[in-house]
């Protein structure tokens, strides 16, 4: 399993995911090398469907970055997201999928460090966890 | 791999024209500010009052902590300006009914005290209700604890005389913060304010306080000057014991300067007058305004949540701002802060005569419309509504059988708009797109 | 207005007051220069963290970063990083503005000035009954912000340990006759708890106690974080200034001399770090500026606000103590205030 490198979904709001991707960049830190970015203009704009779709289609790992409660720009995005990302977590426990699989962090803009820690962590979490069977690929 | 977040569109919405009109609910000090300073820059501004005078909170003040003027003349002098000014109507006795259509075509419908009726169009409306005061109960019997707006009057009206209540002189005043209220300065900054000027006029004072809030420019300053003539200070952690005693009022409290506990000594404040700050509550009036109005509601039934997002000033619908204390009651000098925000924020949006939409808008695809109002219901900034439509939908029925066959859908207007997303994503018949 | 040496409205101070300034007068149509004598925008307010734990507890430094992301992107407001003012000559409504920038001077016309010089955190080596600059384990605020924006993490700089015990000592710099600040900086308590909630929410076993004077309020949901604070066991109360902190060499460990209110006896109480929450101070570039247009200082010693109507304006906690929130909202009214002067009103 040691050459297994788990492929993560990154949803990231643009009023506070992005930018904190962005910092981490300008400060060099460590991201795990198979992320992809999805930037979306707030998380109430994700859709469960695209969580799903996400598992399905070959990721190994889905995270939604959003912003903290009572700090979105559109007031309630990142609660409605809450509600989604429970659905969806509830449909994975009927479909036999592993929970840590899709996962809320929330950042600020200048959260540049707290988000490469925590992509960090769930590569190694997922590492362990080992291949996303759900995956039709 | 996934659907696109976005999708692109060549004709972009329409710019809005603006008309210069503002619509400023609330004559307090931070409406009247904003509308004298609107019309300074020649916008049509309607003040629409509830009450029957203007100034607001503020006529209970009669003396800044900061400056020697009286409150009441300069309160005077600002009103004296807005309703003489040309461009200013002010509506007295005046509640906001409805509030129609999104920025560019608001519909307020304005009913005064008489019965009558006004319908405006303002490009901008500024919500600055304030808050209410409730008097604060101290004692059952209430005597002698007055409020401070009480003790404000009764010290402006005995001008160089000794202060006297009810005919009968005042030699010790007690005023006692902190039971109500501990996140406000207000009361800290009228307690020490007044507490100066009766020891100036020979009485003795003390101030019993959980915190002294002292955060205020120029505060501290003032603190140590009435320590240095002899008001006392007293801080607590449990709220002092207040019992009749004789002809006054006996405030007991323990003496936190002494260190050990053992050695501790309650001290009793015999007091002629204790003053107890009203407590600032939001308005109930201001709660219907925000249904009115679709507008959030935050901690306590004041106007927004305290979202960092909004710059304090910004509602959530967009041509809707808010200052003062309907939204959490400050000093003057902040309140006034908050209103020139205001200015800029309406001037801003005025500037040019139009505005055109510049983030991503959503629509709806009317066909595709089930008209189940999640979208409405959901909206943060209350930016969709449901309108009459000419062609079929694919799933509801139509809404009026007879005659014209008219469908009903959804409809997110652009100017309103914040493109979120929100809407995109819960709709369950798929039928809104975000377009960039 | 094209020319690039006729920008009406001059801005000196590219932190968070000069920056929403800048922005404000832009949406108003007016040309603005802002000047900035480092090498980036951002200032202060720049290197401060989120101070989140569960919810947002509104530092606004987040805003701050949104601000700066969007004056990068607003090409048509003309900044000059780097460059200082030496000059200024001309009054009312046309002052002429000298300044160099990497070695070359050259001249700006401006109707207009405003003032966004900033603070600096209060020296905190200046009280030297708590060590600060002698002992390794003895920290300002800002030291603290800077060590979780920027690694993420909290740490002893004696060994690089978590530290379990912190405490957290107000008034540094603030409501000290001592030093001459006679004065609250407003923001320090609010700071300081939000920064002892955020980092209890990192690393739950960190006990932090709180020493003060009087809590200062800091905006409408204070309340119900100042509720949850006080619920918050790990978290301990204590009315009481300390009166020095002694370490040890060997250790780094510290004990602090304090009046224990609760347990009614003075106590020497060991802590792993000490955390000072430095007050504000004027700017020190501030003073020459104020000079060269003629402005004074008020009696708290932030910049007095100049006389109406010359076209000098001050925004910003160089006017007198704010948190970015104020700064902000207080940015925005000079804004508008400006744009008066400019329209002759």
């Amino acid at each position: 399993m040691s050459t297994f490198e788990p492929k993560i979904v990154a949803f990231c709001c643009e009023q506070s995911g992005l930018p904190a991707a962005e910092m981490a960049k300008t400060l060099k830190l460590k991201i795990p090398d198979n992320l992809e970015l999805v930037p979306v203009p707030c998380s109430g704009r994700i859709e469960t469907l695209y969580l799903l779709k996400a598992l399905e289609s070959g990721a190994d790992g889905v995270v939604v970055f959003a912003c903290y409660e009572e700090n979105c720009r559109y007031l309630q995005g990142n609660v409605r997201l809450k509600g989604r990302v429970g659905y969806a977590k509830q449909i994975m426990a009927k479909i036999g999928l592993e929970q840590e699989r899709l996962e809320i962090f929330h950042v600020a803009t200048n959260s540049g460090v707290k988000f490469s820690e925590f992509l960090m962590q769930k590569a190694d979490q997922l590492r362990l966890l080992g291949p996303n069977l759900g995956k039709i690929a | 791999m996934y659907q696109k977040v976005y999708e692109s569109k060549a004709t972009a919405p329409a710019p809005i024209n603006l008309k210069p009109e503002v619509l400023i609910i609330g004559g307090g000090i931070v409406g009247i500010t904003v509308a004298r300073e609107l019309a300074r820059e020649g916008v049509q501004v309607v003040i629409a009052e509830k009450g029957e005078t203007l100034g607001g909170g503020v006529r209970d003040l009669h003396f800044f902590y900061d400056r020697p003027a009286a409150v009441q003349k300069w309160l005077g002098d600002l009103i004296e300006v807005v309703e003489g000014a040309g461009n200013i109507t002010v509506l007295k006795g005046a509640k906001l009914k409805r509030l129609d259509g999104q920025l560019g075509r608001f519909q307020a419908l304005i009913r005064t005290s008489e019965g009558r009726e006004r319908t405006l169009s303002p490009s901008a409306v500024v919500v600055a209700t304030g808050c209410i005061t409730r008097p604060a109960e101290a004692m059952s019997d209430g005597g002698r604890c007055i409020g401070s707006s009480e003790m404000e009057k009764l010290l402006a009206e005995s001008r160089d005389l000794p202060v006297a209540w009810k005919g009968q002189p005042v030699k010790t005043v007690t005023f006692i913060l902190d039971r109500t209220d501990d996140d406000i300065k207000i009361h800290t900054v009228n307690a020490i304010k007044l507490a100066v000027i009766l020891q100036e006029k020979g009485c003795q004072v003390a101030v019993v306080a959980r915190d002294l809030k002292v955060s205020a420019s120029g505060m501290e300053l003032l603190y140590r000057q009435a320590r240095g003539k002899g008001v006392l200070f007293f801080k607590y952690d449990e709220p002092p014991v207040l019992s009749h005693s004789g002809d006054g009022i006996s405030v007991e409290i323990p003496d936190m300067t002494v260190l050990r506990k053992e050695e501790r000594e309650t001290v009793s404040l015999l007091s002629d007058l204790v003053v107890i700050g009203e407590t600032f509550a939001a308005d109930p009036e201001t709660q219907e305004l925000c249904r009115v109005m679709k507008l959030r509601t935050g901690a306590g039934g004041a106007l927004m949540e305290d979202n960092p997002q909004f710059l304090r000033v910004m509602s959530n619908r967009r041509g809707i701002f808010l200052a003062g204390a309907c939204r959490f009651p400050q000093i003057i000098a902040e309140s006034l802060s908050e209103a020139h925000a205001v200015v800029q924020e309406v001037k801003a949006l005025l500037h040019g005569g139009v505005y055109t939409p510049v983030n991503p808008v959503a629509e709806v695809d009317p066909p595709k419309c089930a008209v189940c109002y999640t979208c409405v219901r959901l909206c943060p900034h209350a930016a969709i509504g449901v309108e009459r439509y000419g062609d079929r939908n694919v799933y509801s029925a139509p809404a009026e059988k007879n005659g014209d066959t008219l469908w009903q859908a959804a409809r997110v207007d652009p100017a309103a708009c914040f493109g979120c997303g929100i809407c995109v994503a819960e709709c369950p018949a798929r039928a809104i797109t975000l377009y960039q | 207005m094209t020319d690039e040496n006729n920008h009406p409205v001059l801005i000196i101070g590219g932190g968070i007051s000069g920056i929403v300034c800048a922005l404000e007068l832009y949406r108003l149509g007016v040309p603005v220069t802002l000047i900035e004598k480092e090498a980036s925008l951002g200032g202060l307010a720049a290197r401060f963290c989120c101070k989140a734990s569960e919810a947002c507890n509104k530092c606004f430094a987040c805003v701050v970063d949104k601000k700066l992301k969007e004056i990068s992107e607003q090409s048509q407001i003309s900044q000059l990083t780097g460059a200082e003012i030496t000059g200024v000559a001309g009054d009312q409504g046309s002052y002429k503005v000298s300044l160099a920038k990497a070695g070359k001077v050259s001249e700006l016309e401006a109707a207009a000035i405003v003032v966004a010089a900033g603070i600096d955190p209060y020296e905190a080596s200046g009280k030297g009954e708590y060590g600060y600059g002698v002992i390794k384990n003895v920290v300002t605020a800002r030291d603290l912000e800077e060590m979780l924006r920027f690694q993420g993490k909290i740490y002893r700089p004696s060994d690089g340990k978590l530290p379990q015990n912190i405490a957290f000592i107000q008034c540094v710099g603030s409501r000290d006759e001592s030093i001459g600040n006679l004065y609250c900086s407003q923001v320090c308590c609010a700071y300081a708890l939000r920064l002892i909630r955020a980092i209890r929410h990192k690393y739950p076993e960190v006990n932090a106690t709180f020493l003060y004077m009087d809590i200062q309020p800091a905006g409408a949901s204070f309340h119900d974080f100042l509720n949850a604070c006080r619920e918050d066991k790990g978290i301990r109360f204590i009315r009481s200034l300390p009166s020095r902190v002694y370490h040890s060499p060997v250790t780094e460990d510290l004990r602090v001399r304090l009046a224990d209110t609760e347990r009614g006896e003075v106590v020497e109480e060991p802590f792993d770090m000490v955390v000072l929450s430095v007050g504000m101070v004027l700017k020190k570039e501030a003073k020459p500026l104020a000079n060269l247009l003629g402005l004074g200082l008020n009696e708290e010693g932030f910049l007095a606000s100049p006389a109406p109507g010359n076209g000098i304006f001050v925004t910003g906690a160089c006017a007198g103590p704010k948190d970015i929130d104020r700064s902000i909202t207080h940015a925005k009214s000079t804004a508008a205030l400006v744009h008066n002067y400019l329209n002759g009103r």
